[in-house]
């Protein structure tokens, strides 16, 4: 055999190849793998590896469950026609209404605070009363001048 | 079952033993079976007592852990050999981009790099046979793909079919991988006795 000719060569490297030595593993191999086995760290890391890979799927299936209830969230319709249909303000028209608002809404608040000028229902009912006790005194004014009057009462009623 | 029951057991009748009943020493017998033939085979494809050693460890792990992985469709040594395979790979994938980057810093930072330590190389340590270390470094020059197949057919004595299962390839794949592989090695060994 010799390693010029091809398949002499072939030959050559198979016989070279078989010859090798047979490598074995070492004396404690056995020992080392079962204890390897038993360790709690190796039998740990086994179980976080489990745990990992149960919680994903639960992960997974929180995550679609989380993006459904976003996606079918109960929200108050705003019809998109009505907000077309309102008028274009001109913005410094917009500022002074926004002004005018300011101040009624102001004002409206502070309505009650204002003393009561007769035109409001509680106002009316305070001037009716004033009005009433006004009209009774001026009654009883107009009979005491009739009574106390000389002129009056001492013309003569058949003249 | 009795120990000495288990042992005239076949491999996948073992394995089968190990996942019903989870016997242990069923899966003991298999570890005894096949721990030196896997190591061989590691040994060869990545010239590395220490990491051969920790890949077989891990196959026989993988085995313990995955046992239900198992189907009685496949042979029990191909699926062995193909998890003893994966693994080293991985490792002589990992290896080739320490060295890339090793390299490059070393250009870089024109620095020393350790020497590896080949006090467990069971060739030099036990018969001090020059002829085995000198196939053995011609065998880590082969491409890794041919290397597998060489290894497979002309070491471990497998079949065409058994070499396809564990490569994952067809069975012409594996003939002209061996060949190509031989060749390779062939070309090496005669540069070598050239010099």
């Amino acid at each position: 055999m010799s390693l010029d000719n091809i398949e002499d060569g072939h030959e050559y490297v198979i016989a070279k190849l078989k010859g090798l030595k047979k490598v074995s593993a070492p004396d404690n191999f056995e020992y080392r793998v079962m204890s390897k086995l038993k360790s709690p760290a190796e039998n740990s890391s086994g179980t976080k590896r489990k745990l990992f890979w149960g919680i994903i799927p639960l992960f997974i299936f929180l995550a679609v469950v989380g993006i459904l209830l976003f996606s079918y969230l109960p929200v108050k319709y705003k019809d998109p026609a009505v907000q077309k249909s309102q008028p274009v303000i001109n913005p410094s028209q917009k500022i002074s209404n926004s002004l005018n608002h300011s101040w009624k809404d102001g004002f409206k608040a502070n309505k009650n605070l204002i003393p009561s000028t007769g035109h409001s229902e509680e106002g009316g009912a305070v001037n009716k009363q004033m009005t009433d006790s006004g009209s009774k005194s001026r009654d009883s004014m107009i009979n005491k001048g009739k009574q106390n009057s000389p002129g009056k009462s001492k013309l003569p009623k058949n003249r | 079952m009795k120990q000495q029951n288990l042992i005239e057991l076949s491999d996948e009748e073992l394995i089968l033993e190990f996942q019903k009943n989870d016997n242990v020493e069923a899966f003991e017998i298999l570890m005894r079976r096949y721990k030196n033939p896997l190591m061989n085979y590691v040994y060869r494809f990545l010239g590395d007592y220490e990491a051969c050693t920790d890949i077989i460890q891990e196959t026989f792990i993988k085995l313990y852990r995955y046992k239900d992985l198992y189907s009685s469709i496949a042979k029990f040594s191909t699926w062995i050999y193909t998890i003893a395979g994966n693994l080293a790979r991985t490792e002589y994938r990992k290896r080739k981009k320490r060295r890339i980057l090793s390299i490059d810093a070393l250009t870089e930072k024109d620095e020393g790099f350790d020497i590896p330590d080949e006090r467990y190389r069971p060739d030099i340590e036990t018969d001090n046979d020059i002829k085995d270390e000198i196939i053995q470094k011609a065998l880590l020059k082969v491409s890794d793909t041919y290397r597998e197949a060489v290894i497979l057919r002309d070491i471990q004595g497998m079949s065409y079919e058994e070499i396809a299962e564990i490569t994952k390839t067809n069975e012409g794949t594996v003939k002209s991988r061996i060949n190509r592989g031989r060749a390779q090695l062939q070309k090496l060994l005669k540069d070598i006795y050239k010099e």
